[in-house]
């Protein structure tokens, strides 16, 4: 019985808590648990003056602010109708004011065409949103112009002028902005 | 007469609840009794009132069929609570199913399809997430990127919209061939994986490419160089390769940045030869100083030395002006 009381006593000593101690002879000293998650985040050890001495310097600060990622999106180049050698083009006024629509460019400078295929790929639409303007002339040229490339193939167009934007079944993405930037947008 | 008068009541009497829900126009042959015609036609002509306020029946307002739907509870008693919904033996009484992948005794599809070893050790190799000519030309016309400054990880990166996850043993991009016809860009560039026609198309406009590694650490550290700045902790050393990567990281064919500069050099004008350019001269070029500039083989940042710290003017956010303090 007072041996086990002793351990008892012993282990408590080392969380750091004299409470109980079985024979005030025992002097242990106190240990103070820490837990340091890694390296980065443990603490200083040691005095000062072991460390190495640091230098402040500003002028290296320019650099970093170069490996900074910009707080807004780039924007694009504004030369109208001039073809970049990607194949990415500045949208042409002189070509698009005589059209009773108008496709503005996304925020990324890109054609807002959007294929999308749902149902586990049954079913495959392309959207072309943001259109201003005449909804239903849009679609039907649309509609036309990929009649006359696809004779084989049933088009379904379908134009939401509230939610401005004209859609086609199937995958045409490709074929649509090269469309739209043929006219201009 | 009489009898025939009191049957004709009771079987009125039996006909009505049949008919209740008919409309009222086809109660009126029956000449019942006049109460009962009355409480009739003011039953259905309240039903049918009823009928008329209530909203169509659509999908909207149906509610499954009470007994379609099983209780999650386990039955008890004499709600077969005997084996609960179990059989009396066998592999589901018991719950002793054959193992995954059992056939009943075939050969399993497991051992009947022989081993794809190319696979093998696939969760430890390195990988390079692709990004092409094409897209990296893209990237220069629309301004995301400034063909002015040397190309890294950092550079792609910072544009947002292509990124890699060393957590996915990606090791940085590899820069692919498409688009290679219509590349014009003049630039330097620094990639983790190339192949000799990227290179060809590359060093025919006048730029020029290195092949670097990027240990997982600083890796972490370049993919996204704000995060890394708010941790304010000291800019780590670059590793070098390991074992397996040292032999492409020298290779001046692949301009390995541990390569010979020199051997690069004669490896320039080689391939030159083999696709048929003329070789811009670099030594003439007024962006020499550009095109030329590499990195320290431990150096994570352009301008920036291992074992530096960034303390911002102002604490960034996540950061405490406390913890700054410390450092």
């Amino acid at each position: 019985m007072n041996s086990l009381s002793l351990l008892r006593s012993s282990s408590r000593v080392l969380l750091g808590s004299f409470r109980n101690a079985g024979a005030e002879s025992i002097i242990a000293p106190q240990v103070v648990s820490r837990r340091h998650k890694g390296y980065y985040k443990s603490s200083v050890e040691g005095p000062a003056e072991q460390y190495t001495e640091v230098e402040k310097s500003y002028v290296e600060w320019k650099f970093v602010e170069k490996l900074l990622p910009p707080k807004l999106v780039p924007e694009t180049p504004s030369d109208p109708g001039v073809v970049y050698p990607s194949g990415w083009k500045t949208p042409n006024p002189e070509e698009y004011s005589k059209l009773p629509y108008y496709i503005r460019r996304t925020k990324n400078g890109m054609l807002p065409v959007y294929y999308r295929s749902f149902n586990r790929g049954m079913f495959q639409t392309t959207r072309v949103r943001y259109v201003e303007g005449n909804v239903w002339i849009l679609e039907k040229e649309l509609g036309q112009y990929l009649k006359k490339n696809f004779p084989k193939q049933p088009i379904i167009t379908h134009a939401n002028e509230v939610g401005r934007y004209v859609q086609v079944r199937g995958d045409h993405e490709p074929m649509i902005k090269q469309w739209l930037l043929d006219k201009g947008f | 007469m009489l009898e025939f008068e009191s049957d004709l009541s009771t079987l009125v009497a039996i006909i009505i609840p049949c008919i209740h829900s008919y409309v009222s126009t086809y109660l009126e042959w029956s000449c019942t009794s006049k109460q009962i015609q009355m409480a009739l036609r003011n039953g259905t002509d309240r039903a049918l009132a009823l009928i008329r306020t209530l909203p169509r029946v659509s999908a909207f307002n149906l509610r499954p069929d009470p007994a379609s739907r099983a209780d999650g509870k386990r039955p008890r008693g004499q709600h077969g609570g005997r084996r609960h919904g179990y059989p009396q033996k066998g592999a589901k009484q018991r719950q002793t199913f054959p193992r995954l992948g059992f056939e009943n005794g075939a050969v399993p599809f497991y051992l009947r399809i022989p081993k794809e070893n190319y696979y093998k050790g696939h969760h430890l190799r390195r990988q390079y997430p692709p990004l092409s000519l094409h897209q990296l030309q893209t990237l220069i016309d629309t301004q995301r990127i400034n063909p002015s400054e040397p190309i890294d990880l950092a550079t792609i990166c910072n544009t947002k919209i292509f990124s890699f996850n060393p957590g996915y043993r990606h090791f940085g991009f590899h820069l692919t061939d498409d688009g290679m016809d219509t590349f014009q860009a003049k630039i330097n560039i620094e990639v983790q994986w190339v192949t000799e026609p990227v290179i060809a198309a590359i060093e025919k406009n006048g730029g020029t490419i290195t092949t670097a590694y990027y240990d997982v650490e600083s890796l972490w550290a370049i993919r996204d160089p704000e995060h890394f700045f708010q941790r304010g902790i000291p800019i780590m050393k670059r590793m070098l390769p390991p074992e397996d990567a040292v032999e492409y990281y020298t290779d001046p064919k692949f301009r390995g940045y541990l390569a010979d500069p020199e051997k690069i050099a004669e490896e320039r004008f080689t391939l030159a030869q083999k696709y048929g350019y003329e070789l811009p001269d670099l030594s003439s070029d007024p962006q020499k100083e550009l095109l030329l500039r590499r990195k320290d083989p431990k150096q994570v940042f352009f301008g920036l030395q291992p074992g530096w710290i960034l303390i911002p003017k102002l604490p960034l956010h996540g950061m405490s002006p406390k913890k700054l303090g410390s450092i």
